[in-house]
Protein backbone atom coordinates (compact mmCIF):
# COMPACT_ATOMS: atom_id res chain seq x y z
CA UNK A 1 0.00 0.00 0.00
CA UNK A 2 1.69 3.23 -1.27
CA UNK A 3 0.53 6.47 0.58
CA UNK A 4 0.42 9.69 -0.71
CA UNK A 5 3.12 12.23 0.25
CA UNK A 6 0.75 14.36 1.87
CA UNK A 7 -1.15 11.15 3.75
CA UNK A 8 2.48 9.67 5.16
CA UNK A 9 3.55 13.20 6.44
CA UNK A 10 -0.49 13.34 8.23
CA UNK A 11 -0.14 10.01 9.68
CA UNK A 12 3.88 10.85 10.80
CA UNK A 13 2.56 14.11 12.60
CA UNK A 14 -0.94 12.88 14.18
CA UNK A 15 1.22 9.84 15.81
CA UNK A 16 4.05 11.83 16.78
CA UNK A 17 2.07 14.58 18.44
CA UNK A 18 -0.06 11.97 20.45
CA UNK A 19 3.27 10.34 21.45
CA UNK A 20 5.22 13.87 22.42
CA UNK A 21 2.10 15.38 24.45
CA UNK A 22 1.87 11.90 26.23
CA UNK A 23 5.36 10.98 26.92
CA UNK A 24 8.22 13.27 25.76
CA UNK A 25 6.56 16.92 26.91
CA UNK A 26 5.45 15.25 30.37
CA UNK A 27 9.01 14.32 30.91
CA UNK A 28 11.03 17.58 29.72
CA UNK A 29 8.56 19.50 31.88
CA UNK A 30 9.28 17.36 35.15
CA UNK A 31 13.22 17.28 33.83
CA UNK A 32 13.04 21.05 33.93
CA UNK A 33 11.48 21.54 36.81
CA UNK A 34 13.45 19.00 38.71
CA UNK A 35 16.89 20.97 37.24
CA UNK A 36 15.58 24.22 36.78
CA UNK A 37 17.67 25.59 40.06
CA UNK A 38 20.27 23.70 39.34
CA UNK A 39 21.59 20.70 40.47
CA UNK A 40 22.42 21.86 44.51
CA UNK A 41 18.44 21.95 45.31
CA UNK A 42 18.31 18.66 43.98
CA UNK A 43 20.71 17.03 45.53
CA UNK A 44 19.62 18.34 48.84
CA UNK A 45 16.16 17.26 48.28
CA UNK A 46 17.02 13.38 47.38
CA UNK A 47 19.56 13.32 50.67
CA UNK A 48 17.31 14.32 53.22
CA UNK A 49 17.46 11.71 55.92
CA UNK A 50 13.91 10.40 54.96
CA UNK A 51 14.99 10.22 51.43
CA UNK A 52 17.95 8.58 51.69
CA UNK A 53 16.23 5.73 54.29
CA UNK A 54 13.59 5.43 51.64
CA UNK A 55 16.48 4.37 48.97
CA UNK A 56 18.00 2.21 51.32
CA UNK A 57 14.46 0.49 52.06
CA UNK A 58 13.82 0.24 48.24
CA UNK A 59 17.50 -1.13 47.80
CA UNK A 60 16.61 -3.84 50.93
CA UNK A 61 13.38 -4.90 49.39
CA UNK A 62 15.31 -5.54 45.85
CA UNK A 63 17.91 -7.29 47.95
CA UNK A 64 16.02 -9.88 49.98
CA UNK A 65 13.09 -10.15 46.41
CA UNK A 66 15.63 -11.22 43.88
CA UNK A 67 17.08 -13.76 45.50
CA UNK A 68 14.34 -15.19 46.30
CA UNK A 69 12.69 -15.00 42.82
CA UNK A 70 15.88 -16.50 41.03
CA UNK A 71 15.96 -19.93 43.47
CA UNK A 72 12.59 -20.42 43.04
CA UNK A 73 11.90 -19.05 40.05
CA UNK A 74 14.49 -21.26 38.99
CA UNK A 75 13.22 -24.30 40.34
CA UNK A 76 9.72 -23.78 39.01
CA UNK A 77 10.68 -22.88 35.27
CA UNK A 78 12.90 -26.36 35.75
CA UNK A 79 10.25 -28.33 37.05
CA UNK A 80 7.98 -26.91 34.28
CA UNK A 81 10.09 -27.36 31.58
CA UNK A 82 11.86 -30.88 32.20
CA UNK A 83 9.72 -32.71 35.22
CA UNK A 84 6.36 -34.44 34.99
CA UNK A 85 4.53 -31.81 36.37
CA UNK A 86 0.49 -32.69 37.56
CA UNK A 87 -1.88 -30.53 36.56
CA UNK A 88 0.62 -28.34 34.60
CA UNK A 89 -1.86 -26.32 32.90
CA UNK A 90 -3.14 -25.01 36.22
CA UNK A 91 0.76 -24.47 37.42
CA UNK A 92 0.71 -22.08 34.32
CA UNK A 93 -2.14 -20.22 34.97
CA UNK A 94 -0.75 -19.59 38.61
CA UNK A 95 2.88 -18.87 37.59
CA UNK A 96 1.22 -15.90 35.33
CA UNK A 97 -1.57 -14.75 37.91
CA UNK A 98 0.32 -12.17 39.52
CA UNK A 99 0.23 -10.16 36.22
CA UNK A 100 -3.62 -10.32 36.25
CA UNK A 101 -4.05 -8.54 39.44
CA UNK A 102 -4.44 -5.64 40.55
CA UNK A 103 -1.70 -4.35 42.82
CA UNK A 104 -4.66 -3.11 45.29
CA UNK A 105 -6.07 -6.37 45.16
CA UNK A 106 -2.99 -7.79 45.91
CA UNK A 107 -2.69 -5.73 48.87
CA UNK A 108 -5.87 -6.76 50.27
CA UNK A 109 -5.55 -10.45 49.51
CA UNK A 110 -2.17 -10.48 51.84
CA UNK A 111 -4.24 -8.39 55.03
CA UNK A 112 -6.77 -11.25 54.02
CA UNK A 113 -4.13 -13.67 55.00
CA UNK A 114 -1.34 -11.74 57.02
CA UNK A 115 -3.42 -9.49 59.13
CA UNK A 116 -4.92 -9.07 62.27
CA UNK A 117 -8.25 -11.21 61.83
CA UNK A 118 -6.50 -13.06 58.79
CA UNK A 119 -5.77 -16.61 58.50
CA UNK A 120 -2.26 -16.69 59.36
CA UNK A 121 -2.62 -13.80 61.97
CA UNK A 122 -2.10 -15.81 64.90
CA UNK A 123 1.71 -15.54 63.89
CA UNK A 124 1.79 -12.56 64.70
CA UNK A 125 0.72 -12.91 68.56
CA UNK A 126 2.35 -16.24 68.46
CA UNK A 127 5.64 -14.79 67.41
CA UNK A 128 5.84 -11.07 67.63
CA UNK A 129 6.74 -10.96 63.32
CA UNK A 130 4.71 -8.01 61.95
CA UNK A 131 3.93 -8.78 58.83
CA UNK A 132 1.21 -6.47 57.41
CA UNK A 133 2.72 -3.13 58.22
CA UNK A 134 6.14 -4.34 58.26
CA UNK A 135 9.53 -5.30 56.13
CA UNK A 136 7.52 -8.02 55.62
CA UNK A 137 4.82 -7.53 54.71
CA UNK A 138 6.53 -5.52 51.93
CA UNK A 139 8.83 -8.08 50.57
CA UNK A 140 6.09 -10.64 50.63
CA UNK A 141 3.93 -7.63 48.01
CA UNK A 142 6.91 -7.43 46.02
CA UNK A 143 7.63 -10.95 45.60
CA UNK A 144 4.05 -11.63 44.73
CA UNK A 145 4.35 -8.72 41.69
CA UNK A 146 7.46 -9.63 40.47
CA UNK A 147 7.04 -13.75 40.89
CA UNK A 148 6.11 -14.31 37.15
CA UNK A 149 9.80 -12.61 35.24
CA UNK A 150 11.94 -15.28 36.59
CA UNK A 151 10.22 -18.07 35.04
CA UNK A 152 9.18 -17.09 32.48
CA UNK A 153 11.99 -15.59 31.23
CA UNK A 154 14.35 -19.07 32.03
CA UNK A 155 11.35 -21.69 31.10
CA UNK A 156 11.80 -20.64 27.07
CA UNK A 157 15.08 -20.78 27.32
CA UNK A 158 15.39 -24.17 29.15
CA UNK A 159 12.83 -25.83 25.99
CA UNK A 160 15.67 -23.78 23.52
CA UNK A 161 18.16 -25.81 24.78
CA UNK A 162 16.86 -29.21 25.37
CA UNK A 163 18.07 -31.72 27.04
CA UNK A 164 21.16 -33.20 25.10
CA UNK A 165 24.02 -31.43 26.88
CA UNK A 166 22.56 -32.43 30.58
CA UNK A 167 22.14 -35.70 29.45
CA UNK A 168 25.74 -35.76 27.97
CA UNK A 169 26.96 -34.83 31.35
CA UNK A 170 24.73 -37.40 33.10
CA UNK A 171 26.24 -40.00 31.28
CA UNK A 172 29.79 -38.89 31.92
CA UNK A 173 29.18 -39.45 35.52
CA UNK A 174 27.64 -35.90 36.44
CA UNK A 175 26.10 -35.89 39.32
CA UNK A 176 22.73 -34.04 39.17
CA UNK A 177 23.98 -30.91 40.69
CA UNK A 178 27.64 -30.64 38.52
CA UNK A 179 25.48 -30.94 35.31
CA UNK A 180 23.00 -27.99 36.52
CA UNK A 181 26.12 -25.47 37.57
CA UNK A 182 28.14 -26.96 34.55
CA UNK A 183 25.68 -26.92 32.14
CA UNK A 184 22.46 -25.49 32.64
CA UNK A 185 23.02 -22.47 34.71
CA UNK A 186 25.53 -20.90 31.62
CA UNK A 187 23.24 -22.00 29.55
CA UNK A 188 20.39 -19.94 31.21
CA UNK A 189 22.63 -17.03 32.81
CA UNK A 190 21.20 -14.57 30.17
CA UNK A 191 17.60 -15.37 30.26
CA UNK A 192 18.07 -15.39 34.26
CA UNK A 193 19.36 -11.68 34.13
CA UNK A 194 16.86 -10.34 31.99
CA UNK A 195 13.97 -11.61 34.31
CA UNK A 196 16.37 -10.36 37.71
CA UNK A 197 16.60 -7.00 35.31
CA UNK A 198 12.83 -7.03 34.84
CA UNK A 199 12.43 -8.10 38.26
CA UNK A 200 14.61 -5.49 39.88
CA UNK A 201 12.96 -2.89 37.91
CA UNK A 202 9.22 -3.46 39.05
CA UNK A 203 10.52 -3.93 42.90
CA UNK A 204 12.10 -0.77 42.67
CA UNK A 205 8.63 0.36 41.14
CA UNK A 206 6.29 -0.87 42.89
CA UNK A 207 3.62 1.33 44.64
CA UNK A 208 -0.21 -0.09 45.23
CA UNK A 209 0.82 -3.84 46.55
CA UNK A 210 3.23 -1.59 48.98
CA UNK A 211 1.47 1.07 50.48
CA UNK A 212 -1.51 -0.98 51.54
CA UNK A 213 0.68 -3.19 53.75
CA UNK A 214 3.30 -0.36 54.74
CA UNK A 215 2.98 1.78 57.88
CA UNK A 216 4.29 4.41 55.69
CA UNK A 217 6.31 6.46 58.44
CA UNK A 218 8.65 8.34 56.67
CA UNK A 219 12.31 7.29 57.64
CA UNK A 220 11.27 3.92 58.65
CA UNK A 221 8.67 2.47 56.35
CA UNK A 222 8.87 4.51 53.18
CA UNK A 223 10.24 3.03 50.14
CA UNK A 224 11.17 5.46 47.36
CA UNK A 225 7.65 5.28 45.89
CA UNK A 226 5.76 6.07 48.63
CA UNK A 227 8.16 8.81 49.37
CA UNK A 228 6.99 10.38 46.11
CA UNK A 229 3.20 9.90 47.12
CA UNK A 230 3.86 11.82 50.60
CA UNK A 231 5.70 13.92 49.49
CA UNK A 232 2.77 15.31 47.24
CA UNK A 233 0.04 14.55 48.97
CA UNK A 234 0.95 14.74 52.60
CA UNK A 235 4.12 17.42 53.03
CA UNK A 236 2.62 19.61 49.88
CA UNK A 237 6.23 19.68 49.09
CA UNK A 238 5.65 19.14 44.93
CA UNK A 239 9.64 20.15 44.34
CA UNK A 240 10.48 16.84 46.32
CA UNK A 241 8.11 15.00 44.75
CA UNK A 242 9.52 15.88 41.83
CA UNK A 243 13.28 14.93 42.41
CA UNK A 244 11.92 11.82 44.01
CA UNK A 245 10.51 10.76 41.28
CA UNK A 246 13.52 11.72 38.58
CA UNK A 247 15.34 9.85 40.59
CA UNK A 248 13.36 6.85 40.54
CA UNK A 249 12.80 7.84 36.28
CA UNK A 250 16.56 7.62 35.95
CA UNK A 251 17.03 4.26 37.76
CA UNK A 252 13.98 3.37 35.53
CA UNK A 253 15.74 4.39 32.32
CA UNK A 254 19.25 2.86 33.52
CA UNK A 255 16.88 -0.29 33.80
CA UNK A 256 15.79 0.36 30.25
CA UNK A 257 19.11 0.48 28.78
CA UNK A 258 20.04 -2.67 30.49
CA UNK A 259 16.95 -4.70 29.08
CA UNK A 260 17.58 -3.39 25.72
CA UNK A 261 22.12 -4.44 25.85
CA UNK A 262 20.61 -8.02 27.23
CA UNK A 263 18.18 -8.17 25.18
CA UNK A 264 20.77 -8.06 21.73
CA UNK A 265 23.04 -10.36 23.53
CA UNK A 266 20.04 -12.97 24.62
CA UNK A 267 18.62 -13.22 21.17
CA UNK A 268 22.11 -13.14 18.96
CA UNK A 269 23.31 -16.58 21.93
CA UNK B 1 6.72 -9.92 28.17
CA UNK B 2 6.49 -7.31 25.86
CA UNK B 3 8.87 -4.85 27.59
CA UNK B 4 11.43 -5.83 24.88
CA UNK B 5 12.55 -3.37 22.78
CA UNK B 6 12.40 -4.29 19.31
CA UNK B 7 15.11 -2.61 16.69
CA UNK B 8 12.52 -1.20 13.20
CA UNK B 9 12.48 -3.20 10.59
CA UNK B 10 14.00 -6.25 12.79
CA UNK B 11 12.83 -9.49 11.60
CA UNK B 12 10.57 -10.79 14.17
CA UNK B 13 11.90 -13.00 17.15
CA UNK B 14 11.54 -16.36 17.03
CA UNK B 15 8.61 -18.32 17.49
CA UNK B 16 8.31 -19.88 20.58
CA UNK B 17 9.20 -23.70 20.83
CA UNK B 18 6.75 -26.28 20.05
CA UNK B 19 5.62 -28.13 22.76
CA UNK B 20 6.82 -31.54 21.03
CA UNK B 21 10.86 -30.97 21.73
CA UNK B 22 9.48 -30.25 25.48
CA UNK B 23 7.68 -33.41 25.86
CA UNK B 24 10.66 -35.50 24.26
CA UNK B 25 12.97 -33.50 26.71
CA UNK B 26 10.78 -34.30 30.07
CA UNK B 27 10.93 -37.97 28.72
CA UNK B 28 14.94 -37.81 29.00
CA UNK B 29 15.36 -35.69 31.90
CA UNK B 30 13.44 -38.13 33.79
CA UNK B 31 16.29 -40.52 33.29
CA UNK B 32 18.91 -37.87 34.14
CA UNK B 33 18.45 -35.80 37.65
CA UNK B 34 19.07 -37.38 40.61
CA UNK B 35 16.14 -39.65 42.15
CA UNK B 36 12.47 -39.48 42.41
CA UNK B 37 12.98 -38.38 45.71
CA UNK B 38 15.12 -35.08 44.64
CA UNK B 39 12.12 -34.49 42.40
CA UNK B 40 9.26 -35.28 44.38
CA UNK B 41 11.05 -32.90 46.81
CA UNK B 42 11.48 -29.93 44.12
CA UNK B 43 7.85 -30.29 43.35
CA UNK B 44 7.23 -30.32 46.66
CA UNK B 45 9.18 -26.88 46.52
CA UNK B 46 7.52 -24.94 44.22
CA UNK B 47 3.83 -26.39 44.39
CA UNK B 48 4.91 -24.89 48.61
CA UNK B 49 6.06 -21.60 46.88
CA UNK B 50 3.32 -21.04 44.88
CA UNK B 51 0.45 -21.86 47.17
CA UNK B 52 2.25 -19.27 49.91
CA UNK B 53 3.23 -16.78 47.61
CA UNK B 54 -0.07 -16.72 45.24
CA UNK B 55 -2.37 -19.00 45.79
CA UNK B 56 -3.19 -18.65 49.88
CA UNK B 57 -3.46 -14.89 49.18
CA UNK B 58 -5.94 -14.90 46.62
CA UNK B 59 -8.15 -18.23 48.25
CA UNK B 60 -7.81 -16.08 51.23
CA UNK B 61 -9.78 -12.70 49.76
CA UNK B 62 -12.32 -14.84 48.10
CA UNK B 63 -13.18 -16.82 50.95
CA UNK B 64 -13.18 -13.74 53.35
CA UNK B 65 -15.22 -11.45 50.88
CA UNK B 66 -18.10 -13.81 52.09
CA UNK B 67 -17.49 -12.85 55.57
CA UNK B 68 -20.86 -11.57 55.92
CA UNK B 69 -22.30 -14.00 53.41
CA UNK B 70 -23.84 -14.03 49.94
CA UNK B 71 -26.12 -11.11 50.76
CA UNK B 72 -22.76 -9.11 52.38
CA UNK B 73 -21.38 -9.86 49.24
CA UNK B 74 -24.25 -8.55 47.05
CA UNK B 75 -24.60 -5.83 49.61
CA UNK B 76 -20.99 -4.90 48.88
CA UNK B 77 -20.44 -5.40 45.71
CA UNK B 78 -24.02 -3.04 44.45
CA UNK B 79 -23.25 -0.42 47.68
CA UNK B 80 -24.09 2.77 45.03
CA UNK B 81 -20.57 4.26 45.86
CA UNK B 82 -19.14 0.91 44.64
CA UNK B 83 -20.90 0.90 41.65
CA UNK B 84 -20.31 4.37 40.71
CA UNK B 85 -16.32 3.79 41.14
CA UNK B 86 -17.12 0.55 38.78
CA UNK B 87 -18.95 2.29 36.42
CA UNK B 88 -16.38 5.15 36.16
CA UNK B 89 -13.48 2.56 35.37
CA UNK B 90 -15.25 0.34 32.82
CA UNK B 91 -16.04 3.65 31.19
CA UNK B 92 -13.19 5.15 31.54
CA UNK B 93 -10.91 1.82 30.44
CA UNK B 94 -13.14 1.47 27.50
CA UNK B 95 -12.50 4.65 26.18
CA UNK B 96 -8.77 4.64 26.65
CA UNK B 97 -8.59 0.74 25.01
CA UNK B 98 -10.39 1.92 21.86
CA UNK B 99 -8.10 5.27 21.92
CA UNK B 100 -5.33 2.97 22.07
CA UNK B 101 -6.62 0.91 19.10
CA UNK B 102 -6.40 3.39 16.67
CA UNK B 103 -3.69 5.46 18.23
CA UNK B 104 -1.56 2.32 19.20
CA UNK B 105 -2.11 1.26 15.69
CA UNK B 106 -1.21 4.19 13.74
CA UNK B 107 2.01 4.85 15.92
CA UNK B 108 2.72 1.27 14.62
CA UNK B 109 2.28 1.82 11.18
CA UNK B 110 4.85 4.90 11.69
CA UNK B 111 6.76 3.55 12.81
CA UNK B 112 7.23 0.32 10.43
CA UNK B 113 6.00 1.59 6.97
CA UNK B 114 7.62 5.54 7.61
CA UNK B 115 11.38 6.93 7.90
CA UNK B 116 11.84 9.83 9.34
CA UNK B 117 14.97 11.09 11.15
CA UNK B 118 14.63 9.90 15.23
CA UNK B 119 12.69 7.10 14.42
CA UNK B 120 14.93 4.65 16.74
CA UNK B 121 14.61 7.06 19.56
CA UNK B 122 10.72 7.15 19.37
CA UNK B 123 10.68 3.11 19.02
CA UNK B 124 12.51 3.13 22.48
CA UNK B 125 10.07 5.67 24.27
CA UNK B 126 7.61 3.49 23.50
CA UNK B 127 8.54 1.16 25.79
CA UNK B 128 9.10 3.83 28.48
CA UNK B 129 6.00 3.65 30.54
CA UNK B 130 5.93 -0.06 31.10
CA UNK B 131 9.60 1.00 32.78
CA UNK B 132 8.59 3.63 34.29
CA UNK B 133 7.10 3.45 38.11
CA UNK B 134 3.41 4.07 38.22
CA UNK B 135 3.86 6.89 40.95
CA UNK B 136 6.32 8.58 38.57
CA UNK B 137 3.91 8.43 35.55
CA UNK B 138 1.07 10.49 37.93
CA UNK B 139 3.96 12.77 38.72
CA UNK B 140 5.31 13.09 35.53
CA UNK B 141 2.00 13.90 34.25
CA UNK B 142 0.64 16.14 36.82
CA UNK B 143 3.41 18.56 35.90
CA UNK B 144 2.15 19.36 32.50
CA UNK B 145 -1.30 18.78 32.80
CA UNK B 146 -1.60 19.22 36.78
CA UNK B 147 -2.38 22.54 38.44
CA UNK B 148 0.72 24.08 37.64
CA UNK B 149 0.23 23.35 34.98
CA UNK B 150 2.82 25.64 32.07
CA UNK B 151 0.52 24.80 29.31
CA UNK B 152 -2.84 26.07 31.13
CA UNK B 153 -4.47 22.69 31.28
CA UNK B 154 -5.63 21.44 34.24
CA UNK B 155 -6.71 17.94 33.79
CA UNK B 156 -6.43 17.25 37.60
CA UNK B 157 -9.39 15.44 39.25
CA UNK B 158 -10.92 14.80 36.11
CA UNK B 159 -11.76 12.35 33.88
CA UNK B 160 -9.90 13.80 31.37
CA UNK B 161 -6.81 13.16 34.03
CA UNK B 162 -7.99 10.07 34.63
CA UNK B 163 -8.13 8.93 30.54
CA UNK B 164 -4.53 10.73 30.45
CA UNK B 165 -3.05 9.04 32.72
CA UNK B 166 -4.39 5.30 31.69
CA UNK B 167 -3.66 5.85 28.27
CA UNK B 168 -0.06 6.98 29.61
CA UNK B 169 0.65 3.62 31.28
CA UNK B 170 -1.27 1.15 28.54
CA UNK B 171 0.44 3.10 25.70
CA UNK B 172 2.81 0.14 24.70
CA UNK B 173 0.52 -2.81 24.53
CA UNK B 174 -1.41 -2.32 21.05
CA UNK B 175 2.22 -1.12 19.56
CA UNK B 176 3.97 -3.85 20.72
CA UNK B 177 1.86 -6.05 19.57
CA UNK B 178 1.06 -5.11 16.56
CA UNK B 179 4.68 -3.84 15.15
CA UNK B 180 6.14 -7.29 14.63
CA UNK B 181 2.71 -8.39 12.61
CA UNK B 182 2.93 -5.20 10.56
CA UNK B 183 6.83 -6.08 9.36
CA UNK B 184 5.59 -9.37 8.88
CA UNK B 185 2.74 -8.49 6.47
CA UNK B 186 3.27 -9.37 3.04
CA UNK B 187 3.53 -6.31 0.87
CA UNK B 188 3.01 -7.89 -2.50
CA UNK B 189 -0.83 -8.71 -1.92
CA UNK B 190 -1.25 -5.10 -1.05
CA UNK B 191 0.48 -4.35 -3.86
CA UNK B 192 -1.33 -6.74 -6.09
CA UNK B 193 -4.75 -5.24 -5.08
CA UNK B 194 -3.26 -1.68 -6.19
CA UNK B 195 -2.69 -3.14 -8.86
CA UNK B 196 -5.76 -3.99 -9.79
CA UNK B 197 -7.56 -0.72 -9.24
CA UNK B 198 -8.09 -0.54 -5.37
CA UNK B 199 -8.01 2.26 -4.10
CA UNK B 200 -6.06 3.11 -0.31
CA UNK B 201 -9.17 2.79 1.65
CA UNK B 202 -10.03 -0.42 0.31
CA UNK B 203 -6.70 -2.19 0.51
CA UNK B 204 -6.11 -0.84 4.17
CA UNK B 205 -9.86 -2.01 4.74
CA UNK B 206 -9.76 -5.59 2.98
CA UNK B 207 -6.24 -6.28 3.54
CA UNK B 208 -4.41 -5.00 6.17
CA UNK B 209 -6.84 -4.65 8.80
CA UNK B 210 -8.06 -8.16 8.82
CA UNK B 211 -4.10 -9.29 9.45
CA UNK B 212 -3.43 -6.89 11.65
CA UNK B 213 -7.03 -7.17 13.72
CA UNK B 214 -5.99 -10.45 15.71
CA UNK B 215 -3.10 -8.46 16.95
CA UNK B 216 -5.18 -5.42 17.82
CA UNK B 217 -7.85 -6.72 19.51
CA UNK B 218 -5.63 -8.86 22.18
CA UNK B 219 -3.68 -5.55 22.52
CA UNK B 220 -6.73 -3.87 23.14
CA UNK B 221 -7.99 -6.63 25.31
CA UNK B 222 -4.37 -6.32 27.42
CA UNK B 223 -4.48 -2.56 27.78
CA UNK B 224 -8.47 -3.01 28.86
CA UNK B 225 -7.24 -5.35 32.12
CA UNK B 226 -4.29 -3.18 32.92
CA UNK B 227 -6.48 0.06 33.04
CA UNK B 228 -9.39 -1.49 35.13
CA UNK B 229 -6.82 -2.52 38.05
CA UNK B 230 -4.62 0.33 37.51
CA UNK B 231 -3.61 2.59 41.20
CA UNK B 232 -0.27 4.26 40.74
CA UNK B 233 -0.75 6.11 37.91
CA UNK B 234 -4.70 7.49 38.63
CA UNK B 235 -3.80 8.42 42.34
CA UNK B 236 -2.43 11.98 42.12
CA UNK B 237 -4.12 13.06 39.13
CA UNK B 238 -7.37 11.33 39.45
CA UNK B 239 -8.46 12.74 42.78
CA UNK B 240 -10.15 10.26 43.90
CA UNK B 241 -13.56 12.22 44.29
CA UNK B 242 -16.60 9.49 44.95
CA UNK B 243 -19.09 8.95 42.12
CA UNK B 244 -16.35 11.36 39.41
CA UNK B 245 -13.06 10.04 39.43
CA UNK B 246 -13.09 7.45 42.00
CA UNK B 247 -12.15 4.43 40.20
CA UNK B 248 -12.59 0.79 41.89
CA UNK B 249 -9.09 0.59 43.18
CA UNK B 250 -9.23 4.12 44.72
CA UNK B 251 -12.36 2.54 46.42
CA UNK B 252 -11.32 -1.03 47.59
CA UNK B 253 -8.63 1.15 49.41
CA UNK B 254 -10.70 3.95 51.18
CA UNK B 255 -12.76 0.10 52.45
CA UNK B 256 -9.92 -0.78 53.93
CA UNK B 257 -8.84 2.39 55.31
CA UNK B 258 -13.10 2.73 57.48
CA UNK B 259 -12.10 -0.87 58.25
CA UNK B 260 -14.69 -2.89 56.55
CA UNK B 261 -12.20 -5.32 54.96
CA UNK B 262 -15.15 -7.86 53.97
CA UNK B 263 -16.33 -4.66 51.77
CA UNK B 264 -12.90 -4.30 50.13
CA UNK B 265 -12.60 -8.03 49.53
CA UNK B 266 -16.26 -8.64 47.64
CA UNK B 267 -14.97 -5.22 45.74
CA UNK B 268 -11.60 -6.99 44.96
CA UNK B 269 -13.09 -10.27 44.00
CA UNK B 270 -15.41 -8.61 41.63
CA UNK B 271 -12.83 -6.18 40.29
CA UNK B 272 -10.52 -9.48 39.79
CA UNK B 273 -13.60 -11.25 37.95
CA UNK B 274 -13.48 -8.33 35.33
CA UNK B 275 -9.89 -8.99 34.76
CA UNK B 276 -9.57 -12.34 34.46
CA UNK B 277 -12.96 -12.39 32.61
CA UNK B 278 -11.52 -10.40 29.73
CA UNK B 279 -8.15 -11.89 29.51
CA UNK B 280 -10.23 -14.99 29.54
CA UNK B 281 -12.46 -14.51 26.58
CA UNK B 282 -8.99 -12.87 24.72
CA UNK B 283 -7.30 -16.46 25.48
CA UNK B 284 -10.23 -18.37 24.22
CA UNK B 285 -10.73 -16.68 21.24
CA UNK B 286 -7.08 -16.10 20.53
CA UNK B 287 -7.09 -20.22 20.24
CA UNK B 288 -10.06 -20.11 18.59
CA UNK B 289 -9.23 -17.87 15.53
CA UNK B 290 -5.69 -19.75 15.51
CA UNK B 291 -7.87 -22.93 14.73
CA UNK B 292 -10.02 -20.99 12.17
CA UNK B 293 -6.56 -20.20 10.38
CA UNK B 294 -4.91 -23.53 10.46
CA UNK B 295 -7.98 -25.02 8.82
CA UNK B 296 -8.67 -22.17 6.06
CA UNK B 297 -5.15 -22.76 5.41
Amino acid sequence: MRTSRRATLALRTLALVYLVGLLAVPIVVILWRTFGEGLGPFLASVRTPAAVSALNLSLLIVAITVPLNVVFGVVTAIALARWRVPFRGVVQAVVDLPFAVSPIVVGVSLIMLWGVGGWFGGLEQSTGIKVIFGLPGMVIATVFVTLPFVVREVEPVLHEIGTEQEQAAATLGASGWQTFWRITLPAIRWGLTYGVVLTVARALGEFGAVIMVSSGFPGVSQTLTLLVHSRYIDDHNTYGAYTAATLLMGLALLTLLGMTLLDRKRTHR
Amino acid sequence: MSTTTQPVGAPPSPAPPSAAPARASSQGGRRRRGGPGGRALGLGVVGLWLSLMVLLPLAALTVRSFDDGLSGFWAAVTAPAALAALEVTLGVSVVVALVNAVMGTLVAWVLVRDEFPGQRVVNALIDLPFALPTIVASIVLLSLYGPNSPIGVHLNATRWGLGVALAFVTLPFVVRSVQPVLIELDREVEEAAASLGASNTTIFRRVVLPSLAPAVISGTGLAFARAVGEYGSVVLIGGNIPRETQVVSQYIQQQIEIDSPAAAAAVSVALLSVSFLTLFVLRVWATLSQRREASTA
